[in-house]
C-alpha cells in the first residue's frame, strides 16, 4: 500500500453535496491516512482488515489474529480485553507492549472500540483496535524512573513552599519518609529556610546552581552532600517545582578531613625530627628536605631543588644509592657527611623506595646525626679505659705482693742460709731475689704500655695474612713442646681496616697463653686450632685449645686485673691489653673454658664498627 | 717426731721461703705447686696442718679446701688461707660456706705479703707442741 496525499476537491461546495462527497471520501481514504495504526477483527480475533501504517508497524495482517500481529504470541493474552469488548460493547484502552515486524519491542497505547453493528441491539462482530507507537517515549520514562530509583544521590521535588512534593527511595532512606515537609526541616532539622538555597535561586530564576551542604540524616548523623537544583516545571513566568539532587559525599569528607590530619601530623613529624629526611621523586627532584638536614648540612632547602645539588655535602656512594633506590642502612663509621662549613659528619643512613602498589614514588632517605654518640662512645671508651687502668692499679698491688714476698722470701733464704753454712740454700735465695727484680721490671714495663695506651693505626690488611703470620711465629714454639698447632681459616675474607700489628699481638697472646694451657696440662701436649672466619658481617678470630683450662675462679679473675695463673711467667697484662685493643677497634673478646678441658677465646670485629671503616667507601 | 705442714702455692718463691721459714723453725715442710699434686699428697704426707694459696692456675684453692673437706680421711687437717686476694673476696667465700652449712671454714686467713710472726702465732695456736 502506497500513501496518497489527501485531496478534496476544492469546488465542491454545498453542504448536503460536499458531506455525502467527503463521507464517500472518509470511508474510501481515512483508514489509510490515520497515523496510528488501525485494525479491525471479529469474534475470532482475526483481523480482518488493517491500515497502511498497521503493516508498516506489525507486518502484513492478512490471515494472522490480534495476538499473533501485536505481540508474536501463538496463544491469546490473559487478559484479552477485546473478548470484553464482545460481551459488553464498551470501549477499553490499554498500554500494551508488543514486537514489531522486526522482531523489536515496542509500545503502545491500544484503543479498542465496538464497530456498531447494522442491528444496535445485535452483538458486537468486530472491534476496532488503534494502536499509538509511543516506543521512545516509554523508553525515555523507563530511564527517568531508573535514574530516578537507583540513582547514587537522593532526589527531591520542592513546590514553591520548599515543600518536598516527590523523593526518591534514598531519600526517603536516608531522611525519612517525610513528603509535605519542607526540605531544610527534612534535611536540617530547621526549623527556616537555609541562607544558602540553590532552589531558592533556580526559583527565582529558572538556573540550574550547585552548594555545598551539610545536613543531618534521620539517625542524627552529620552528613555531607553536594546539591544541584533545576527547575522542573516551568510556566511561562514563573518555576513551580525545583528538583534538587543531592550527592551524598561524608564518606569523602571524613577522609579528606583524616587525610588532612594524617598529612597535618605526617608534616609536623617531618618538620621537627632530630633526624634529617631527604626525599626525592624518581627523577631526582627534592620534594622534602626537613629542617633537621637543614642544620646537619648547613643547606637550605631553597636553595637545593635536586640530588645533584647535594653534591658538595654528599659522598658519591651515598649520592648514588639515592639515586638508585637502594633499600639500605649504614650503620655508624660508615657514611659521612660534609657540612657547608667542611665539618665531615658521621651519620647512620637509612635509604628506603618509596612505592604504592608497583608504582615508585620516590625515595626516602634518613640521616642520624651520630656526633653526639660518637662523642658519648668515646667517652665511654675513655671511661672504661680508666676503669681499666684503676682496675690494674689495684691489680698490680696484688701483683706486686707475690714480688714482695719474693724479694723478702730471697733475703730470708740468703740470711737463713748464711747462719747455716747453706751454700746451695744461699744461691737459691739470690735467684729468688733477681727473678723478682727482673719480674717487678717487666710488671711496669707492661704497666706503662698498657697505659699510655695508643689510638689504632688502622690499614686495609688482610686478615688471613695476620692470623698466617702469627701462626708461622708460634709453630717451632709449639711443635718443641709436643704441641700440634694447626690452623682452620676461610677463604676470600675481604681486607678490613685494622692496626696489624696490635691485632697480631693480640692473637699472639692468645696462642702463647694456649701453648702455657697445653704445657700446664696433664699430660702436656695438645691440640691447639687458630681459625679465621667472617659471619654475619663479622671477622673472628678465634684460638681453641684442648690445655689446662679454667675452673670458676680463676675464669671470674681473667680479664678483672693483672691476674696471672703463670706464676713466674707472666705479669698478667696480656689479656688485659689484648682485650683493650679488640675494644679499640670495636670489638670485643669472648672465651669458654672448662677445667681439664681447655678453653676457647673468639674475637669478634664487626665489620661496621671497625675504625675508618668508612675510608674505603 | 716433727709436726708436718703442706704448703700449696703456684709461686715457687713463696714455696722456698716458707718451706725455709717453717723448716727453721723446727717444722716439716712438704710443697705442692697447683691443686692435682696437692691432691696426691694428702693421702701419702699425711700433713698436720695445710697453707693454702687460692688463686692458682687450672684449679683454685678453693676447689682444693672443698675436696679437702669433703674427703672423710682429710677433712679434720686445720687449713690456714695465705692468699694475694682482697678480705672483701674471702669474706664472700667464707659466707658461702657458711650459707652451704656442710663444711668447716678454714682456722685461719693471711694476706700477702705474709707477716710470718703472726703466721708462726697461728701455727702454733693450731700445733701446740
Amino acid at each position: 500500500m502506497t500513501e496518497t496525499p489527501i485531496q478534496p476537491p476544492i469546488s465542491s461546495r454545498g453542504s448536503r453535496g460536499c458531506d455525502q462527497w467527503l463521507q464517500q471520501w472518509l470511508c474510501e481514504n481515512l483508514f489509510d491516512h490515520l497515523p496510528v495504526s488501525v485494525a479491525v477483527i471479529d469474534r475470532e480475533r482475526r483481523i480482518v482488515n488493517a491500515n497502511f501504517i498497521f503493516e508498516q508497524t506489525f507486518g502484513p495482517f492478512s490471515g494472522r489474529r490480534c495476538f499473533e500481529a501485536y505481540k508474536h504470541r501463538s496463544l491469546p493474552c490473559e487478559k484479552c480485553r477485546a473478548m470484553g469488548i464482545f460481551q459488553d460493547g464498551k470501549t477499553r484502552h490499554s498500554y500494551e507492549r508488543g514486537v514489531d515486524r522486526s522482531e523489536a519491542p515496542i509500545d503502545y497505547l491500544m484503543h479498542l472500540t465496538a464497530i456498531p453493528g447494522e442491528d444496535q441491539d445485535a452483538e458486537v462482530k468486530y472491534i476496532l483496535q488503534t494502536a499509538m507507537d509511543i516506543t521512545p517515549w516509554a523508553q525515555q520514562e523507563q530511564e527517568y524512573r531508573l535514574f530516578y530509583e537507583h540513582a547514587p544521590c537522593t532526589i527531591a521535588v520542592l513546590d514553591r513552599d520548599y515543600r518536598i512534593v516527590r523523593g526518591n527511595p534514598r531519600l526517603r532512606s536516608i531522611f525519612g519518609s517525610r513528603l509535605g515537609r519542607p526540605c531544610y526541616e527534612v534535611f536540617k532539622n530547621q526549623s527556616e529556610k537555609c541562607l544558602e538555597c540553590p532552589a531558592e535561586r533556580t526559583f527565582q530564576d529558572g538556573g540550574i546552581y550547585h552548594a555545598l551542604q551539610t545536613g543531618q540524616t534521620q539517625g542524627g548523623n552529620v552528613t555531607h552532600y553536594f546539591v544541584t537544583s533545576a527547575p522542573l516545571l516551568q510556566t511561562e513566568n514563573r518555576v513551580e517545582q525545583v528538583i534538587e539532587l543531592s550527592m551524598d559525599i561524608t564518606q569523602e569528607r571524613v577522609l579528606e578531613t583524616e587525610v588532612g590530619k594524617l598529612r597535618a601530623v605526617q608534616e609536623s613529624l617531618i618538620e621537627n625530627s632530630n633526624r634529617g629526611i631527604l626525599v626525592i621523586d624518581p627523577e631526582g627532584k627534592i620534594i622534602i628536605l626537613n629542617p633537621a638536614l637543614e642544620r646537619l648540612l648547613q643547606r637550605s632547602k631553597e636553595e637545593v631543588h635536586s640530588l645533584s645539588d647535594l653534591e658538595p655535602n654528599l659522598p658519591p656512594f651515598l649520592r648514588q644509592i639515592i639515586r638508585e633506590g637502594r633499600e639500605t642502612c649504614l650503620l655508624p663509621g660508615a657514611p659521612l657527611v660534609r657540612a657547608r662549613d667542611g665539618e665531615e659528619i658521621p651519620v647512620r643512613f637509612t635509604n628506603v623506595c618509596l612505592k604504592m602498589g608497583q608504582e615508585t614514588l620516590g625515595y626516602a632517605s634518613f640521616f642520624e646525626d651520630l656526633r653526639e654518640i660518637k662523642k658519648l662512645e668515646k667517652e665511654k671508651l675513655d671511661a672504661e679505659r680508666l676503669a681499666a687502668v684503676g682496675q690494674t692499679v689495684a691489680g698490680i698491688a696484688h701483683g706486686v705482693k707475690n714480688i714482695i714476698m719474693g724479694l723478702e722470701g730471697g733475703l730470708y733464704v740468703v740470711k737463713s742460709a748464711s747462719k747455716k753454712q747453706d751454700s746451695k740454700l744461699a744461691s737459691e735465695g739470690w735467684r729468688m731475689l733477681e727473678n723478682n727484680i727482673m719480674k717487678i721490671s717487666a710488671l711496669i714495663k707492661d704497666f706503662l704500655n698498657f697505659s699510655k695506651g695508643h689510638e689504632p693505626q688502622p690499614q686495609w690488611v688482610q686478615p688471613e695474612q695476620i692470623a698466617r703470620d702469627v701462626i708461622a711465629l708460634y709453630e717451632e714454639a709449639a711443635r718443641k713442646e709436643g704441641i700440634i698447632l694447626e690452623e682452620d681459616l676461610m677463604d676470600g675474607i675481604e681486607k678490613a681496616p685494622m692496626d696489624p700489628q696490635a691485632i697480631h699481638s693480640c692473637l699472639a697472646n692468645l696462642v702463647s697463653n694456649a701453648i702455657d694451657a697445653c704445657r700446664m696440662s696433664d699430660p702436656p701436649g695438645g691440640r691447639i686450632v687458630v681459625s679465621l672466619r667472617e659471619k654475619d658481617g663479622s671477622i673472628l678470630f678465634e684460638v681453641l685449645d684442648n690445655g689446662c683450662g679454667m675452673d670458676y675462679e680463676v675464669k671470674k679473675k681473667v680479664f678483672t686485673n693483672f691476674f696471672s695463673t703463670k706464676g713466674m711467667g707472666g705479669t698478667g697484662v696480656g689479656l688485659l691489653t689484648t682485650r683493650k685493643i679488640v675494644q679499640e677497634h670495636g670489638g670485643k673478646i669472648e672465651f669458654e673454658s672448662m677445667a681439664g678441658r681447655g678453653s676457647r677465646f673468639t674475637m669478634v670485629f664487626p665489620r661496621n664498627r671497625l675504625p675508618g671503616a668508612a675510608e674505603k667507601n | 717426731m716433727k709436726q708436718k705442714i703442706l704448703i700449696i702455692d703456684d709461686e715457687p718463691d713463696l714455696l722456698t721461703y716458707l718451706k725455709t721459714f717453717l723448716e727453721d723453725q723446727g717444722y716439716e715442710v712438704c710443697c705442692a705447686g697447683d691443686v692435682q699434686s696437692a691432691l696426691k699428697m694428702v693421702p701419702s704426707e699425711k700433713p698436720d696442718l695445710v697453707c693454702l694459696d687460692i688463686m692458682m692456675p687450672i684449679q683454685s684453692g678453693i676447689s682444693f679446701y672443698e675436696h679437702l673437706r669433703r674427703n672423710g680421711l682429710s677433712q679434720g687437717i686445720p687449713v690456714i688461707i695465705i692468699s694475694g686476694l682482697n678480705e672483701e673476696a674471702l669474706k664472700q667465700w667464707v659466707q658461702k660456706l657458711e650459707a652451704e652449712g656442710t663444711i668447716r671454714e678454714p682456722y685461719g686467713f693471711l694476706n700477702k705479703p705474709v707477716d710470718l710472726e703472726r703466721l708462726l702465732a697461728m701455727i702454733r695456736e693450731v700445733l701446740p707442741s
